[in-house]
């Protein structure tokens, strides 16, 4: 060890016992939810008081669910990350705007699910279901992708824009065919990771979405999800093997989110080998 | 110059219609908001606006005894105890993966660091209770569900976004400076210190105060260890309740017709403008040059 390094030393030890605590977190999971792993838990129904309950509804409603969240939040958050980016005008409101969408980026989703149960499910009167619950996910998406899809489209460097609309391009032909296909990458990044936080989400479905699961997928369909049921059978079940089933449960969640951050990941790395080095370098 | 104009024509409606999307997404914002400060309000008027309700530690809602103050003091301490735990550690995987590590650990250090990030707070909370609530018993003694154990949980959950954000903050410092510095004659601990801390100071901020502002919007995982104590507080090793473990809580007793259901309105409020103000503070640093 060099003299002077002593700080360098103590940012190796302090790494090893983060990564440490946080493998602890992922090995364990995996050994309980090993243990009592069948195959067959991907399919069955869950079971309230008998063991041998499965996941199979929890994990239709929560695929479904994240899509139809995206779908629902994706379009109108990106029109208004072109907006802030590209028809914005420089005004102290605009500013404003952005600040309180980045404040609701991070909105506690317990707020969210607060705001949707009242509107949705005591107003409307709409059941605990996969409509309530994707609804509640699309409202916590859709600043999030407004804010994260600014600050990607952001990152398209500015002379890519002067060039195409020197060109004789009109603004709307200059996002779409230059600045999202240039953003395309980092947008794709970021939809793994959205996806992982709405699959994760359980604190706004608990109220929303509920806790049973209905006979067949529907829209007013009680709608859990696998983070929910993890979080209620750990917390409340009552099942005599609850022990292996929400350890299971939470292992098929968490690759579940890892699997959308490293697609997301990866994907975004082929489209960027796909393009080729030559371009950008000009 | 027909064509022209046609265009003119189209542009003029697709920038209304992004500004339409804008527009509705600000009404929802502004909506959400309304209606909590609509609830608050009213319930602070069915209290005749004492200040007792956010003071007060008294809290029994069947029997019509509603003071916040308890769940607030919760959520700082568990926040502040979050923090205190992630910093360190957070800044020092941020200094390993930024200087320390070479380009091979330093890409592994990144992958791992994103998965983790991606890990659910709901699998946080479960290893909460299979390992973090049992060693707090060993170790302290007392029920185990505490305000240090959902301190502690927290802290593991934040810490691969927080450190992700920091080493992003360090690596952006410009290699010159690092060689000037130790060109005159800095050694790296001083190199660290004293220049690449120091000059990373307002990003630190930033990534820091989103930490924070996550850390007291976490509901799952912190209930799940807490242990719901709303009966006076038991001090850090004690357990207890914050302000979204008993918007949760009580979201079912108090459905929207009880005259106190505005009460979790006010609760939500509270954790909006604590949110607020934390963005505000964030973003001044970086208006800055």
């Amino acid at each position: 060890m060099r003299r002077g390094r002593r700080w360098y030393a103590v940012s190796y030890g302090i790494t090893l016992v983060a990564l440490a605590a946080l493998f602890w977190v992922v090995c364990l999971l995996a050994k309980d939810g090993l243990a009592g792993w069948h195959w067959s838990l991907l399919t069955r129904f869950p079971r309230e008081l008998g063991s041998g309950g499965g996941i199979g509804p929890e994990l239709v409603n929560t695929v479904s669910m994240v899509i139809l969240a995206e779908g629902l939040s994706v379009p109108p958050g990106m029109a208004v990350a072109v907006w802030l980016t590209d028809y914005a005008p420089m005004a102290s409101w605009v500013r404003w705007l952005t600040r309180v969408l980045i404040a609701f980026q991070s909105i506690p989703a317990i707020v969210i699910g607060l705001i949707v149960y009242q509107t949705f499910v005591d107003r409307l009167g709409w059941p605990l279901s996969v409509g309530t619950g994707t609804i509640a996910l699309a409202v916590l998406n859709l600043p999030a992708v407004a804010v994260l899809g600014a600050t990607v489209l952001g990152e398209v460097p500015g002379r890519l824009r002067e060039g195409s609309l020197a060109l004789g391009a009109t603004r709307i032909q200059t996002v779409w065919h230059i600045v999202l296909p240039d953003a395309l990458p980092a947008l794709v990044d970021q939809l793994g990771y959205s996806w992982a936080r709405l699959a994760g989400e359980t604190a706004a479905l608990i109220f929303t979405a509920g806790i049973n699961v209905g006979p067949r997928w529907g829209w007013f369909q009680p709608g859990e999800t696998l983070a929910v049921h993890f979080w209620y059978v750990r917390t409340e079940g009552v099942m005599p093997d609850w022990r292996s089933v929400a350890a299971a449960t939470g292992l098929v969640l968490v690759l579940i989110t890892g699997a959308a951050v490293a697609g997301g990941k990866l994907w975004a790395a082929r489209i960027l080998a796909k393009r080729g080095s030559g371009v950008k370098e000009v | 110059m027909e064509r022209h104009a046609c265009n003119g024509w189209i542009e003029r409606w697709q920038a209304r219609l992004l500004g339409a999307a804008t527009l509705l997404v600000a009404t929802l914002v502004l909506t959400i908001t309304l209606i909590l400060v609509v609830g608050a309000a009213k319930f602070l008027q069915s209290r005749g606006w004492r200040i007792q309700v956010l003071l007060g530690a008294h809290w029994n809602p069947l029997a019509g005894h509603f003071e916040i103050g308890l769940f607030i003091v919760d959520t700082i301490i568990v926040t502040a105890l979050a923090m205190a735990l992630t910093l360190p550690f957070g800044l020092g995987v941020a200094v390993f993966g930024a200087y320390v590590a070479g380009w091979r650990e330093r890409a592994a250090l990144r992958w791992l660091l994103t998965i983790f990030a991606a890990v659910p707070s709901v699998a946080m909370g479960w290893w909460g209770l299979a390992v973090v609530v049992p060693s707090v018993r060993r170790i302290f003694g007392g029920p185990g569900f505490s305000l240090l154990a959902a301190g502690a949980v927290l802290a593991v959950m934040l810490l691969p976004t927080f450190s992700l954000l920091a080493l992003e903050v360090l690596d952006k410092v410009p290699e010159d400076w690092h060689q000037a510095s130790l060109a005159l004659g800095a050694s790296e601990d001083q190199n660290l210190l004293q220049m690449a801390l120091k000059v990373s100071l307002p990003g630190l901020k930033t990534a820091f105060l989103s930490a924070v502002a996550r850390a007291m919007g976490e509901t799952v995982a912190v209930q799940m260890v807490i242990g719901g104590a709303v009966y006076g507080f038991h001090g850090v090793l004690g357990p207890g309740a914050t302000l979204t473990t008993q918007i949760l809580t009580d979201m079912a007793i108090l459905p929207l017709g009880h005259p106190a259901h505005g009460v979790l309105d006010l609760m939500a409020l509270i954790l909006l403008v604590a949110l607020m103000l934390l963005t505000t503070w964030a973003q001044r640093g970086d208006d800055r040059p």
